[in-house]
């Protein structure tokens, strides 16, 4: 294993999902993965996060996974998978961020800083005196990122946070996942059935079947419309207008911004 | 049928759940570490809600109930614990306090809560787990640990006696392992000289039992014996038995 990965499968088989699986996952990279329901993408989030067990098949900095201690490797890491029932005894936000906070190992003007640094990334000041269990999807979301930031873990397993949360909001929870990687220098992988959440990440997976189908740059796999359309995901508008305007040498490039697209094609 | 049980992120509380899971009872499972709930939740094979909270603050014990009084909980497990093994001046105070407030405090509010409302609907399981630690007459090294249990203990046999004496069908029963190989061997600071259970057959076992609404459960011939043993002795020996026993794992660990 190189310097710059992160995780490595070998020869993963997993129930009737994957057959002999191999994938590495680079370090410090905002990755997504992809593909329909099915296809196995949960299951994979939860093997590499370490939420079920494997058969030495995965390898985090070069350790498998059954040999790092469960507590080491849950500081290490965050995992979000919001369709998993968790009840916050916290009555407000506010005061379950500060519970968490309790119970990490750093000094007392750390904490509040770090306290600080999130509640303004996340934008949560409005929220934060509402009750955890009544919230919203987007902003329990975004309480469960900033409870799994608070301990400042190097890594984020995240299974399809931003499914029922409106078009803005998604948009915006992108961003912030951006943000983290860019400025926190944390990896992020991600699961998602909307391959518009892709587009802006460093390097996309879609799964088929248990198996890698395609990957790449999140842009040159999405040109292959074809091969997207047979597996049965929705190409981004953005992106199916572009590859089409290609096909006529009405454009050379893909456009994601709508404005630029009709600027380069008003010329 | 829906159990709650506290202290389910490692060890005997862990393993109760994975034994209850199997029986398809619905799971609420309380800790500390939400990362380790989240695993065990992932593992499991029915439907569970994971709460993270901190049970040495008295107030969230309170939220806990109010969070969970709606749900109908049929078993309350009180498994959440833990103990600490040096003399009794060597112990500092506030870990002391903390013991006795996950303990005792806890353990005392959540059955207190609960079975009032089991009592409303006239059935229920409580399981307090107590420890072998609570029949000796005191046990020197690890004091205030025995002291808690020994609180669980007869705070249980009491109140299982009420329920006797009034026909409820709510029952309670108070488990008292002896050596179990988990976690707490590593946070107690213990080696242990009896050779350890495994925690799975204790949880197994307390599990049948609780069913069979027994008053006491001790897993493991040795431990019965050493009950049984502990009424001819005098309570000066008993006490002289538990420092050696202790004195050997601190002593071992230095």
């Amino acid at each position: 294993m190189k310097n710059n990965e992160l995780i490595e499968i070998k020869n993963l088989t997993y129930k009737n999902i994957f057959h002999e699986l191999n994938l590495v996952l680079p370090k410090d990279k905002f990755i997504s993965i992809s593909g329909t329901n099915m296809s196995g993408k949960t299951t994979l989030i939860k093997l590499l996060s370490g939420l079920i067990k494997t058969e030495d098949s995965v390898f985090y900095k070069n350790i498998k996974i059954e040999e790092i201690n469960k507590s080491h490797y849950f500081n290490e890491i965050g995992i979000i998978i919001p369709v998993e029932k968790q009840l916050f005894i916290n009555d407000t936000v506010e005061n379950e961020l500060f519970s968490i906070l309790g119970n990490i190992r750093i000094e007392q003007d750390e904490k509040i800083l770090q306290y600080q640094k999130i509640i303004k990334l996340l934008d949560i000041e409005g929220i934060l005196s509402q009750n955890p269990n009544e919230l919203g999807k987007y902003n329990r979301v975004k309480l469960l990122l900033a409870s799994a930031l608070l301990s400042s873990p190097r890594t984020l397993f995240l299974d399809n946070i931003c499914s029922d949360i409106s078009k803005n909001e998604t948009k915006d929870i992108i961003n912030i996942l951006e943000k983290i990687n860019k400025d926190e220098k944390i990896t992020i992988i991600m699961s998602t059935n909307n391959l518009n959440e892709v587009l802006t990440t460093d390097y996309l997976y879609i799964l088929k079947n248990g198996k890698i189908e395609i990957e790449g740059n999140p842009i040159d796999v999405l040109k292959q419309d074809n091969r997207l359309n047979k597996i049965g995901l929705e190409i981004p508008f953005m992106v199916d207008l572009s590859v089409k305007l290609n096909d006529y040498s009405l454009l050379d490039d893909i456009i994601l911004d709508m404005d630029r697209m009709v600027d380069s094609i008003w010329k | 049928m829906k159990a709650l049980i506290t202290g389910a992120s490692s060890g005997i509380g862990c393993e109760m759940a994975k034994y209850l899971a199997k029986q398809k009872c619905e799971l609420i499972l309380v800790g500390r570490n939400k990362e380790k709930l989240q695993y065990i939740q992932n593992n499991l094979p029915t439907k569970s809600t994971i709460i993270a909270i901190d049970l040495t603050d008295e107030q969230k014990v309170k939220e806990l109930y109010v969070l969970t009084k709606n749900e109908n909980i049929d078993i309350l497990i009180n498994n959440a614990g833990f103990g600490k093994c040096d003399y009794f001046d060597k112990i500092d105070l506030s870990t002391e306090l903390e013991m006795i407030n996950i303990n005792i405090k806890a353990v005392h509010m959540l059955t207190k809560l609960f079975l009032k409302d089991m009592l409303k609907r006239d059935k229920g399981y409580i399981l307090n787990v107590a420890s072998s630690a609570a029949f000796t007459k005191g046990g020197p090294l690890m004091a205030t640990y025995y002291s808690t249990k020994s609180y669980i203990y007869t705070l249980t046999e009491a109140i299982w006696y009420e329920l006797k004496k009034r026909r409820s069908k709510v029952s309670i029963s108070c488990l008292a392992p002896g050596p179990v190989n988990t976690n707490f061997n590593n946070i107690a600071n213990v080696k242990f000289s009896v050779k350890p259970m495994k925690k799975e057959e204790v949880a197994k076992y307390a599990i049948d039992q609780m069913f069979k609404r027994k008053k006491l459960i001790i897993p493991g011939i040795k431990m019965k014996l050493s009950k049984f043993f502990g009424r001819f002795v005098s309570d000066k020996f008993m006490l002289m038995i538990v420092y050696n026993i202790q004195k050997k794992k601190i002593t071992s660990n230095k």
